[in-house]
């Protein structure tokens, strides 16, 4: 049963002016994203053309032809070149489209399409017909010249050619004595009584051997869910490692050469879980011995040293930072870790540069694990003249607590970046050596403000009493005495986090005692002096902060306060 | 042989989707009745869009029916495709109709919205006696308002003749992916680029006939030539698949994909020697050896197949797992933890039972095929998934489209569709090629072997054996052509 293409009270023109609002859209759907409002319009307009012209007809039949479209005997949207619409349709074999109600709502979908197929070369895999195939439209029929069948020649109807078949020969193969399976003869009508007859069997008639029952069906429902969800690229993968164990060099060969083609595709495409599984079998294999040799083997390693080299990093970097590819942690990690130590400038200085904070927290996680396996040359990067590798070395030694990196975190302090410096301090913090205390005595002097913030902050974290005297003797400095407030502060906690008791005196005669002609130091000394006694927090210096308790200076009575309430809470 | 001019194609997708459409819109109006008065505004909305959705298909279909014959729906000569997804629908539709002995409903193109909730609240209602349940139907739906739609009782028994449209296009369909498979396994086997293109084409045909009528191009995998074993053995298995695929509840697309695996099951019989494949006698142990590398050479070529916009990754699997049996054992060997796809154990189950079926070079004598389900079915150590194989079997049958059987009337009769009616699945519809004496008929005669002789009340004829066709001299094919 065709449509019913009742033309209703259409013209010509109605159609043309159709047709011009299709190409227009098409149009519209090469030049501009599918969120600009410029498509939008063209796209609106086109849904409202359709859903208009079903208010005068129930379906548009279009022959299609090489230069336009026929309704009705007229040519309508004419066009000797071959750009044209109808060409479009025309060249890959279709010969009639129906457009239905409802076509309005497959609009952008059917603009998709037609836009695919022009961008298509003769050599794509895709014409219009496998296109529209594929998208599988409701309110859009077409017809199409069958192109497999051009040049096929179908054999005609066979007249089979039998000859009479004596009785005899069917009377012994149902008794069997042709081939020896017989079980007696076979009386017409018998089969169903016995339990088997020359092959038919009892159990023929038990449909439930052959029907899936409720049970069965949920069990392929749980099939086709698993059968989605299942990663197919790791199964593949899996196959491809599997025989490139076995000992065939030219498969071998073959193989490395697909894994070599695959890495940047799964690169390219943010897929590092499948990359990862690829560097991670090579790694594994290389570390049996036998299994790959000679030219395969070196293979096998260029591949692992060219994904590390910096051109494959750049671009790896570049993708993510841009956004391009957007692993998670995780993946970025098992990624990662199976990297050549020629990696790690790259990635611990993108550490540094990225500016996308969370990239920067998945970016340390992963650099960490590469790094953990290769400690060495995280101490060889603190070297590096580029500051933002140094730095990103450094606060990657700090997080490993690399205690070897410390002789070299201590020479960074010399280097007149601060940005260095400040890494350099936090490491040292964490690595806690002898050295790395030194050297962070050393940095309380620094030259920029950060610097000795973080040095103080790191010594008073430490508990390093024998700092002590280092503190006492900057803290009675001019320059310390004339800068500001929350240097003063970060160091007075920080000698106070020290915890040693002979800082008490000190400290109480700062907040309580009178100097020369009874004069007292200033508020915020006083201040700075209570905020370290509540930090030692022992009964001396809970003494020294409560004789305190009524100052009348409102900035000592606060700082007290606070001291107290700090040292009365959680340490 | 006749030259055929290209036909034209008419594409079914949107006569399905709007089938579709009108059987969830007949559920969802149904079960509304059935919850809420006709007042309700849920019901109200449910008729609203059951009405629209007739509208739509009787715009350009005219006057439609819902016919249900055995399984399967068909809506005018189409029948509609189920999945998983959908399948409960169709059996809500089937369960009313069958409750009141009605074969198919017809939708007139005037119907009007209000003879919808009178029609559905009938068909809710509990039927009568089961004997006179369609005629106290009829007689009800006579007295009420509905006038544009009419119901017919249900058939007797199953339309048992094939269509010869159908069959035409089933073996065009055939015969072009017969063509289609020669020139990709041979560009292959030269290294020459492969026209994808037309590979495309060629399943989705298979995927479109599938869809469409089954059983006629299931009667094409008898076609087999044993010169052409290796393309037609290709062909027979994407056919085999895609009708187990969709027994299995696969959409369109995945069907597609399916079908597009199978067809390069055996891709890597193009990188063996060809004196190997084509051998005239048994294998020793090292040719065997080397036969058994064509899974690994399958995945290896389809990597190395110009011009596909995507890897074919589930088609990479199935090429290099159809001969893994589900304990893993089989070929090739496993190193690592494996499981294998769905869609492998699809193709394994239909690659076994038509090389089983198959003459070939090395296999003089071809298996019976309910030999080859039994073999499937009942012995583990063959390694088929049994949930597969009972999909299998329940999709062709005990007596697949083109067993030879010997019926208790000593007639020589070709199995051409299974029975649609799933309790009869021992009764399946023959062609009866000779006559009790053993002489040929002229005009073989298409029986449904369910159909009852009123005299005695039992079938009139029933299978007592199958059969070789080479031991009577019978071409299969030649009866599908």
């Amino acid at each position: 049963m065709g449509p019913a293409t009742s033309a209703g009270d259409l013209s010509p023109g109605d159609v043309e002016e159709l047709l011009s609002t299709l190409a227009k859209g098409l149009r519209a759907h090469q030049l501009y994203e599918t969120n600009n409002p410029m498509y939008q319009r063209f796209v609106t307009a086109l849904r409202g053309a359709f859903a208009a012209l079903w208010e005068r007809t129930s379906a548009l039949e279009l022959g299609v032809e090489e230069h336009g479209f026929r309704w009705r005997g007229h040519l309508l949207a004419p066009s000797e070149t071959r750009d044209g619409l109808a060409f479009l349709f025309y060249k890959d074999g279709i010969r009639y489209l129906t457009f239905l109600p409802g076509f309005e709502d497959e609009v952008d979908r059917f603009l998709d399409v037609v836009r695919q197929a022009r961008l298509a070369g003769p050599e794509d895999e895709d014409d219009l017909v496998t296109l529209l195939w594929e998208r599988e439209f409701t309110a859009l029929r077409y017809s199409y010249v069958d192109i497999l069948a051009e040049g096929l020649e179908l054999p005609g109807p066979a007249a089979p050619k039998l000859e009479p078949i004596p009785i005899d020969r069917i009377s012994l193969d149902l008794a069997g004595l042709e081939t020896g399976e017989g079980l007696g003869t076979a009386t017409a009508g018998s089969a169903i009584e016995q339990d088997v007859v020359a092959g038919i069997r009892r159990e023929d008639f038990e449909e439930t051997l052959y029907f899936l029952d409720g049970a069965e069906l949920e069990a392929i429902r749980a099939e086709l869910e698993k059968e989605w969800a299942r990663d197919v690229k790791a199964d593949v993968l899996a196959a491809l490692f599997d025989r490139l164990e076995d000992p065939i060099p030219a498969r071998q060969s073959e193989i490395l050469g697909i894994l070599h083609q695959l890495l940047p595709t799964f690169l390219s495409r943010g897929d590092l879980r499948s990359a990862a599984i690829i560097v991670r079998e090579l790694d594994e294999l290389l570390t049996r011995e036998g299994v790959l040799a000679g030219e395969q083997r070196a293979e096998a390693e260029r591949l692992l040293e060219r994904l590390s080299e910096p051109e494959a990093m750049d671009q790896l970097l570049r993708a993510l930072e841009e956004g391009a590819i957007d692993p998670n942690a995780e993946e970025l990690s098992r990624f990662f870790v199976h990297l050549r130590p020629a990696a790690l400038p790259f990635l611990v200085r993108a550490t540094e540069s990225t500016r996308v904070a969370d990239l920067r927290a998945r970016l340390e996680s992963a650099v960490d694990r590469l790094g953990a396996e290769h400690g060495a040359e995280v101490v060889r990067l603190l070297d590096s003249p580029d500051p933002l590798t140094a730095q990103g070395a450094a606060r990657l030694a700090g997080r490993l607590r690399l205690v070897d990196a410390a002789p070299r975190l201590a020479a960074l302090l010399g280097r007149p970046e601060a940005s260095v410096r400040l890494a350099a301090v936090e490491a040292l913090v964490a690595v806690r050596s002898s050295t790395a205390i030194e050297a962070l005595q050393s940095a309380l002097t620094d030259s920029d403000r950060e610097v000795r913030i973080a040095a103080a902050r790191g010594l008073g974290a430490l508990r390093y009493q024998p700092a002590r005297t280092r503190f006492e003797e900057i803290m009675e400095t001019k320059r310390f005495l004339d800068g500001d407030l929350t240097e003063k502060v970060a160091f007075f906690e920080a000698y106070g986090s020290l915890g040693a008791p002979e800082s008490v005196p000190v400290l109480d005669k700062l907040l309580n005692g009178r100097g020369f002609l009874g004069r007292r130091p200033s508020s915020e000394l006083r201040a700075c002096a209570a905020l370290a006694l509540g930090k030692i927090g022992t009964p001396a210096a809970r003494a020294a902060l409560e004789r305190a308790v009524g100052e009348a200076d409102p900035v000592v009575r606060s700082a007290v306060a606070r001291a107290l309430r700090q040292e009365a809470g959680p340490t | 042989m006749s030259r055929t001019a290209p036909p034209l194609v008419e594409n079914q997708a949107a006569l399905q989707n709007l089938g579709r459409a009108l059987l969830t819109a007949l559920h969802a109006a149904g079960r509304a009745l059935k919850l809420y008065p006709i007042e309700n505004a849920a019901v109200q909305h449910a008729i609203d869009e059951l009405h629209r959705v007739a509208r739509r298909l009787t715009e350009y279909e005219g006057e439609i029916e819902l016919r249900l014959v055995g399984d399967f729906l068909f809506l005018n000569d189409a029948r509609l495709r189920l999945d998983l997804n959908n399948y409960l629908v169709l059996s809500f539709f089937a369960g009313l109709l069958s409750r009141h002995g009605i074969g198919a409903i017809v939708i007139e193109p005037a119907v009007n919205r209000n003879e919808w909730p009178p029609f559905l609240s009938l068909l809710l209602r509990e039927a009568g006696e089961p004997d006179n349940a369609f005629a106290r139907f009829q007689e009800r739906l006579a007295a009420s308002p509905v006038t544009h739609i009419r119901v017919a009782p249900g058939r007797e028994k199953a339309t048992v003749e094939l269509d010869e449209e159908k069959r035409q296009a089933a073996k065009r369909t055939y015969f072009q992916s017969v063509q289609v498979a020669r020139e990709v396994l041979s560009d292959i086997r030269l290294g020459k680029a492969v026209n994808l293109r037309r590979v495309k084409r060629a399943v989705q045909s298979i995927v479109d006939q599938v869809l469409a009528d089954e059983t006629s191009i299931l009667g094409m995998t008898t076609l087999r030539d044993f010169d052409e074993y290796t393309f037609t053995h290709c062909v027979n298995v994407c056919i085999f698949s895609v009708v187990l695929g969709q027994k299995l509840g696969l959409n369109r697309s995945q069907l597609y994909e399916l079908g597009l695996a199978a067809l390069f099951h055996d891709v890597g019989k193009m990188r063996i020697d060809p004196r190997l494949i084509n051998k005239p006698a048994a294998l020793t142990e090292a040719e065997w050896k080397e036969m058994e590398q064509h899974p690994t050479e399958g995945l290896l070529a389809l990597f190395s197949m110009q011009g596909m916009a995507e890897v074919p990754y589930r088609a990479m699997l199935v090429a290099y797992e159809h001969h893994m049996k589900t304990n893993l054992t089989g070929y090739p060997e496993n190193r690592r933890p494996r499981e294998p796809t769905l869609f492998s154990r699809i193709v394994a189950v239909a690659d076994g039972f038509d090389a089983a079926t198959s003459r070939r070079s090395y296999q003089a004598l071809p298996w019976r095929p309910e030999e080859v389900f039994r073999e499937m079915r009942d012995n583990p150590a063959r390694g088929y998934d049994p949930l597969v194989v009972k999909a299998f079997m329940s999709v062709t049958g005990i007596y697949p489209v083109g067993t030879l059987v010997i019926l208790d009337t000593y007639e020589l009769a070709i199995v051409t569709a299974p029975n649609p009616d799933p309790r009869r699945i021992h009764q399946p519809i023959v062609k009866i090629i000779t006559d009790p004496m053993g002489l040929p008929v002229a005009n073989p005669v298409v029986a449904d072997l369910s159909e009852l002789d009123p005299v005695t009340g039992r079938p009139r004829r029933t299978i007592i054996k199958t059969t070789d066709p080479e031991r009577y001299g019978i071409r299969v094919g030649d009866y599908f052509l």
